[in-house]
């Protein structure tokens, strides 16, 4: 509840600034920027004798700047459909402030997550940071644009389990601490994008340590469209349900330019 | 043409553009100086748009102009994007 009017509350201190210069964009999901920058996915799943599954992953963002060196971020994501079981499905929403601290960017996000049926929900108040750029060890930087290039984050959260079923009771318990670690690497060439985020967890409760990998291959073709192969596998919040899943489908990106 | 940085200094647009592409290639290493012109962009050079955020100290110390950073981030996408976006700061002379 705590969490909630947090999140309440940053939403609407929010508005007034995204009323100013704000910039959409859609993409596959807003865990890290090039996860933003894969298209957002609706795949169709045809099987004989079998009803018709679909798998959806999006996400949509609302940037502006706060004064000279930061900004804010509001948004929203769907990783659902229904080749996905309900408790592997996330939905979430973000309320995110970054500012430049050289040679770091330090991000404070409040996050709300939720599983698809809404039976496991969580808000969460984490900070996050990753240095700027370090040629040498490629973070942010491809040398001359070949090649692959990463960039590490870490952070630390807090949160509340604003809602939850019995049988998802002790996944983490209210008033939870979370240290986490993420690595996303990215790789272009002749217009395609391929982009691997890997996020590790150390959390309380019977989540423990946890793992989640994605992945994904976009081709442009045209409009914003692409041909998108993704896939992923592991555990990751509000459930920390293990899964894997491949999938080819039609991507859509908007960038806001 | 001429403008005026924060500090009072007078610039053409070519200065700008010179000074810009020189700031972008020392963030460049091991990218040929001839391969930075005003229509390269910084997907081509390899940044990724975090990495365009080390723009804002050199711009501000040799062009005296303090770039706002979710713009840097969203909406320059080339050398040339971020040339006008420091012509754009400057007032005119």
């Amino acid at each position: 509840m705590r969490t909630a009017l947090l999140v309440l509350l940053a939403i609407a201190g929010a508005a007034p600034v995204l009323a100013q210069a704000p910039t959409v964009r859609i993409g596959h999901s807003y865990t890290s920027e090039r996860a933003l920058g894969q298209p957002a996915t609706f795949v169709l799943v045809a099987e004989q004798d079998r009803p018709l599954l679909t798998t959806l992953d999006a996400a949509v963002v609302v940037r502006a700047p706060i004064g000279r060196v930061g900004g804010l971020t509001l948004g929203a994501r769907a990783a659902a459909g229904s080749a996905r079981a309900s408790e592997k499905r996330v939905f979430g929403a973000l309320v995110r402030y970054w500012r430049v601290v050289n040679p770091a960017v330090v991000s404070l996000d409040v996050d709300y997550e939720a599983d698809g049926g809404l039976d496991v929900q969580k808000g969460v108040l984490s900070l996050q940071v990753t240095p700027i750029g370090v040629p040498s060890l490629r973070i942010g930087y491809a040398r001359g644009g070949a090649g692959v290039s990463w960039r590490p984050w870490l952070g630390i959260g807090y949160g509340n389990v604003l809602s939850a079923d019995a049988s998802a009771a002790g996944i983490e318990p209210d008033g939870f601490v979370r240290v986490f670690g993420r690595a996303e690497l990215g790789y272009r060439r002749a217009g395609a994008a391929a982009t691997l985020e890997a996020t590790g967890w150390l959390a309380q409760g019977s989540a423990g340590s946890a793992g989640y990998l994605k992945g994904a291959l976009s081709v442009p073709i045209g409009s914003g469209f692409s041909i998108v192969a993704s896939g992923e596998a592991g555990r990751q919040p509000p459930r920390f349900v293990g899964g894997r899943r491949l999938g080819v489908g039609l991507g859509y990106s908007l960038r806001g330019e | 043409m001429r403008r005026k940085d924060d500090e009072g200094k007078e610039w053409t647009v070519d200065e700008v553009t010179a000074e810009v592409i020189a700031i972008v290639r020392e963030l460049s290493p091991g990218v040929g100086s001839a391969a930075t012109t005003a229509r390269t962009t910084f997907a081509k050079l390899g940044w990724d748009s975090w990495y365009r955020l080390r723009l804002l100290k050199p711009v501000r110390k040799r062009l005296h102009e303090r770039l706002p950073a979710q713009i840097v981030m969203d909406k320059v996408r080339s050398v040339g994007d971020l040339r006008d976006l420091v012509w754009a700061l400057m007032e005119d002379a």
